[in-house]
């Protein structure tokens, strides 16, 4: 008898939880900010060993990558703080904060500035060369730099690997261009760097 | 109630049965003629229960793949249980059978990372996977268990006053788990990326037979109870069929090797723990 009622009161509370949590429960699904990217900046990186490393001034040809920086910066933030967010979002499961990109990437293009191989001249674009390694997986690099989202305004980092050596060996340089969806371009080139 | 008569008449059924014999008396009763005739005529059991602690070597070369297939290199704790039957003299002569469980396995996965460098120079590994859910054709295995060592054999006791030392010999099944591991790989001076796994193709468990052989001495606080040390060797037998799959991220490309792999494990066991006779 004694446990029946325990376990009655247990049910009740259980309940009564979770009815009180649905009436205060406020998740907030907009986005609690946005964002635009306002520039890039690109290092050249050595993968040759077992990590990847900031570039010298050579780096073997098969294990060159960019480091491209995207800066970001936020505007229209929503009247409710950050604590208010992340407080309402650890009692209700509501989602994650989150700032949306309000001037959309439409267009990725990286091009080699100087002649690369017989299919590839300066000026060609060679953005398909470039690919994201992800735990187990590569992913084409221009997805990547199409922010719809951010976890927060902080620069995005993303290491595109070249993953076709040039046929001329030299001194190579890129230059990555981002179209946004208002027509801004924002763009940079990597400093000169001899691929053997 | 009745779950309490029942264990109750058991427990007197089998020590009325028993007839112990005197083995650690003087000698100097005056029944000796009467101990006599049990001590060869009647029977005596004893059951052991101990820790043990394993040291374990193999005839296999260091690298890859024994390294992920045998993996035993760091010792192992045991839970060990045995039970023997003196059917001779007064526990002279017995036969035996028993077993272990290794509750404490090695990180296989620490020692084939530390391997694959020696057979893959130009690779770093980046990321150990250790997938025990699948075999090489997608088959769900269930591999996730620790290692068994079963044994039965026969052996012969000096007894000595409270002391005796046993000795006893035999065959030995001692079953490992087989995992399928991944490891994901960086190719130096390029961007290749390159998954290296390793499927055991015959069973889940492999079961390797060999040999047993065992020293123990045992102290004697009365006819119910006492206490023992033991040293224990066992070699046992595997024959392993693997597949080693190489595979390039970036192209897809792989490439599989099959290899058949024989040869024994050397298992050194220390072991201590408390005697029931029965």
């Amino acid at each position: 008898m004694r446990l029946k009622t325990a376990l009655l009161a247990i049910f009740l509370l259980s309940l009564a939880d979770l009815v009180l949590y649905g009436c205060y429960c406020d998740c907030d699904f907009a986005p609690t900010g946005t964002f635009e990217i306002c520039s890039i900046d690109l290092l050249s990186i050595d993968n040759a060993g077992g990590s990847p490393a900031t570039a010298s001034d050579t780096v073997l040809a098969d294990a060159y990558a960019i480091e491209i920086t995207l800066n970001i910066t936020q505007e229209d933030i929503c009247s409710h703080s950050f604590l208010m967010n992340s407080a309402f979002a650890a009692s209700c499961n509501c989602p994650d904060a989150f700032f949306e990109n309000r001037n959309p990437v439409t267009e990725v293009h990286i091009y080699t500035v100087n002649d690369f191989s017989t299919t590839y001249d300066a000026g060609d674009e060679v953005t398909s060369l470039f690919y994201r390694y992800l735990g187990h997986e590569y992913e084409p690099i221009n997805s990547f730099l199409r922010p719809q989202n951010a976890a927060s305004v902080t620069p995005i980092k993303v290491r595109a690997l070249l993953m076709e050596a040039p046929a001329i060996k030299g001194n190579h340089s890129f230059e990555v261009e981002l179209i946004m969806q208002d027509s801004t371009v924002v763009s940079a080139t990597t400093s000169s760097i001899y691929l053997k | 109630m009745k779950k309490r008569l029942f264990i109750s008449l058991l427990l007197t059924s089998i020590i009325s049965q028993a007839q112990l014999p005197d083995i650690w008396g003087d000698g100097d009763s005056e029944s000796d003629t009467e101990r006599e005739h049990y001590v060869y005529f009647s029977s005596v059991s004893s059951l052991d229960f101990g820790y043990g602690y394993t040291q374990s070597f193999r005839s296999f070369k260091k690298g890859v793949p024994s390294d992920y297939l045998a993996g035993f290199q760091a010792p192992y704790h045991t839970l060990h249980f045995n039970f023997e039957y003196g059917f001779k003299h007064g526990y002279n002569w017995f036969i035996w059978a028993g077993g272990s469980v290794y509750i404490q396995i090695a990180d296989r996965e620490e020692q084939l990372r530390d391997a694959i460098p020696d057979y893959y120079p130009n690779f770093v590994v980046k990321q150990m996977d250790q997938l025990s859910s699948e075999d090489s054709e997608g088959n769900e295995i269930n591999a996730d268990r620790s290692p068994v060592n079963w044994s039965f054999g026969a052996g012969y006791q000096i007894n000595k006053r409270s002391f005796a030392i046993n000795m006893k010999a035999g065959m030995s099944i001692t079953a490992i788990p087989n995992l399928q591991t991944r490891a994901t790989l960086k190719e130096l001076n390029t961007n290749n990326y390159h998954e290296l796994s390793y499927y055991v193709l015959d069973n889940p468990i492999s079961n390797g037979l060999g040999i047993n052989a065992a020293l123990s001495i045992r102290y004697f606080f009365n006819d119910e109870f006492g206490v023992f040390i033991a040293a224990d060797f066992n070699r046992n037998w595997y024959d392993w069929e693997y597949e080693e799959e190489f595979y390039n991220l970036f192209t897809g490309e792989s490439s599989s090797t099959f290899y058949n792999y024989n040869g024994f494990l050397d298992f050194y066991q220390i072991r201590a723990g408390v005697s029931i006779y029965l």
